[in-house]
């Protein structure tokens, strides 16, 4: 079995590094510093003009107090993906932490965790946000918090697979052989080798937090108007679709282009399809037999539990070792 | 089998009583109780919380709570809605007919367009239409329910005018089949969607991979035709992922049904979470969670004796 190549920080800046990659992050990046170049402001009411379809002085319209939904929309789009992008980090991090625990540890520990990511996973986390919503006062810091805590376990199974396929690497044993602590193995050997799957996951998550803070604006209960979210900008639009559907149409276009663009994005990195990574981890040579729930990688988009569209003739990679572990 | 069925019965136990205890503690230990939601800003005073806390039961100590809640539980008893006055399973039941309805024919919608575009992708592997299949797939996962929602009605509602926005039946005319299928065409669509598209995708993939496999060239050598092979050789050898994904993503069907309903108006489970969220309506909260939690522990188990019944080859682990 090969040791998992497909990832080392070189591969991330060459991959993240392609045409595709760089125009969407460098769009997302350029989303996060717009509203503060763009002399425009998503405040400003102006009573003459309620309701006004696009014209050249407000190219997006006016929403219902006169306000410009190009500013709106900007400033909403720093606000979505700040967000997404927290949560994204949160949620990572405590997914790492977690699927390295259950590798490491092994036994009870191991055991616990993955029957509370197998929940997790299946749970539908609207609810979970939805439940923490009735509790706290609505606003971004509680939805960071709640959309990452509701999304490491996708992070922790990949993180738990790749962990344990890192363990019984060769040059894990060579480097414990040559009397490095298991610290160092860790840190030098075993992390750097993480950092592919990381940014895979890590791009599913930020889709996923940008359509769950979307919907938990929509329906009310995320960040609170005035502020402005690609969500609940759609949450006035729905009233106003009769009247006014221009408000409706440009945040979801927003919305639709960012997670479509992510996906490519994604499809990009992903080390081909991980699901075997996992069931080759779990379950060596029986290539035929289905683990009883199969437990593929989470999909691009939406992170429910999807293959990966795969690239069928996907060329070997870099380093000369395909990057699929080989059937036995 | 039956140490498998003994696990899987243990597992279920375990999750729902670490569900039922997870969710009592976190709405119970929440700051801002349910009590000024019920006496409203207007007739609050700190003594009158104090009353209605003491009637609610919120001012025993914690872990005697969590007794009489856990009784409650195995009882049937799952508290009163605080809104409804009304035990909070029988607000729950009421609604439980309209959410089956859109989320069955959503799911049945979802299943036959999602195997049928996964299967000529698969079958086209390479064309123009598989292409154009695979990439309308990811830009629907990509398109938000609540978006898709609106956009569905600015386009039949509002432009063309063909079907009603919101409701469950018009008024008057509740009888009517007809006029009430017309009500649930797009909420079913809005649903199905992403869920179509993501089994259309993974039932894609499943197929391609079994299409690459040895026993398939070998049925394609004996001379069995292009159909055949499809049909008969390759899906029914991807036919267990596939379904076990299906049985899963039942489980998501709850979630989408809470954007679904909020925007369509469609009185069920989904739009009562939104409204109960909003009222802080705790006891109709916990059993809906209870409910959610039963939905996701069942769908999983169905989904693995599925696949046992499908692949006998299927290993206990």
């Amino acid at each position: 079995m090969s040791c998992y190549s497909a990832s080392s920080y070189p591969e991330i800046r060459r991959r993240l590094g392609s045409g595709w990659g760089r125009a969407v992050l460098g769009g997302l990046l350029l989303l996060l510093v717009l509203p503060s170049l763009l002399p425009l402001d998503p405040y400003r009411v102006d009573l003459d003009g309620l309701l006004k379809p696009p014209s050249l002085t407000h190219w997006l319209g006016t929403d219902d107090t006169g306000r410009d939904l190009l500013a709106r929309l900007v400033l909403g789009g720093r606000a979505t993906l700040g967000i997404a992008l927290a949560a994204t980090l949160i949620a990572l991090a405590l997914g790492t932490l977690g699927g390295a625990l259950a590798a490491y540890r092994g036994g009870v520990a191991d055991a616990v965790l993955m029957r509370l990511v197998d929940f997790g996973l299946a749970f539908p986390s609207l609810f979970a946000i939805l439940l923490v919503a009735s509790i706290v006062p609505p606003g971004p810091v509680p939805l960071i918090a709640v959309i990452g805590a509701t999304g490491w376990m996708a992070t922790a199974r990949l993180v738990r697979a790749a962990v344990r396929q890192l363990a019984g690497a060769a040059y894990t044993e060579a480097a414990r052989s040559l009397g490095a602590s298991g610290g160092r193995v860790i840190w030098r050997h075993h992390l750097p080798n993480l950092a592919g799957v990381l940014v895979v996951v890590g791009l599913v998550q930020f889709s996923r937090s940008i359509l769950a803070e979307a919907t938990v604006s929509f329906l009310g209960f995320g960040v609170q108007p005035p502020a402005p979210t690609w969500g609940n900008l759609l949450m006035g639009a729905q009233t106003a679709v009769f009247t006014a559907p221009w408000l409706a149409i440009a945040p979801g276009v927003a919305v639709t282009l960012t997670l479509v663009a992510l996906a490519s994005l994604g499809l990009g990195t992903a080390p081909t399809r991980l699901p075997r990574l996992e069931k080759e981890a779990d379950h060596h040579s029986h290539s035929k037999s289905h683990p009883p729930t199969p437990h593929p990688a989470p999909h691009p988009i939406d992170g429910r539990s999807e293959l990966v569209v795969p690239r069928p003739h996907r060329p070997e990679h870099v380093t000369g070792q395909p990057v699929l572990p080989t059937r036995s | 089998m039956f140490a498998f069925l003994v696990r899987r019965a243990v597992e279920v136990t375990l999750t729902l009583a670490a569900l039922i205890l997870a969710v009592f503690l976190v709405l119970r230990l929440a700051p801002g109780g349910p009590a000024q939601v019920l006496l409203g800003p207007d007739r609050y005073t700190p003594a009158l919380e104090e009353r209605v806390n003491h009637s609610l039961g919120l001012d025993r100590s914690v872990p005697e709570q969590v007794v009489r809640w856990v009784r409650a539980v195995f009882a049937g008893e799952l508290g009163t809605s605080y809104f409804h006055r009304r035990p909070a399973s029988q607000v729950v039941l009421e609604r439980l007919g309209a959410t089956l309805i859109l989320g069955g024919l959503s799911f049945g919608l979802s299943l036959a367009v999602g195997l049928t575009v996964g299967v000529i992708a698969a079958a086209r592997h390479g064309s123009w239409i598989d292409r154009m299949l695979s990439h309308g797939a990811v830009a629907v996962i990509a398109t938000p329910s609540f978006w898709l929602g609106i956009g569905l009605i600015l386009l039949c509602s509002v432009w063309l005018g063909i079907l009603p926005s919101a409701g469950l039946a018009p008024i008057g005319r509740e009888g009517d089949l007809g006029a009430r299928l017309r009500y649930l065409i797009l909420p079913v669509l809005t649903m199905a969607a992403s869920h179509a598209a993501s089994l259309a995708l993974y039932a894609r993939s499943a197929l391609l991979e079994v299409l690459s496999s040895d026993f398939v060239r070998t049925a394609r050598a004996m001379g069995a035709s292009a159909r055949r092979v499809l049909w008969r050789h390759a899906l029914s050898a991807a036919a267990v992922p596939i379904i076990t994904i299906a049985a899963l993503n039942l489980a998501h069907f709850l979630e989408g049904s809470i954007v679904v309903e909020t925007i369509f108006g469609w009185p069920g489970i989904g739009q009562l979470t939104t409204a109960s969220v909003a009222r802080r309506d705790y006891p109709v909260l916990l059993v809906i969670s209870l409910w959610a939690g039963m939905v996701v522990v069942t769908a999983s188990l169905m989904a693995d004796l599925l696949t046992r019944w499908l692949d006998p080859r299927t290993v206990d682990e």
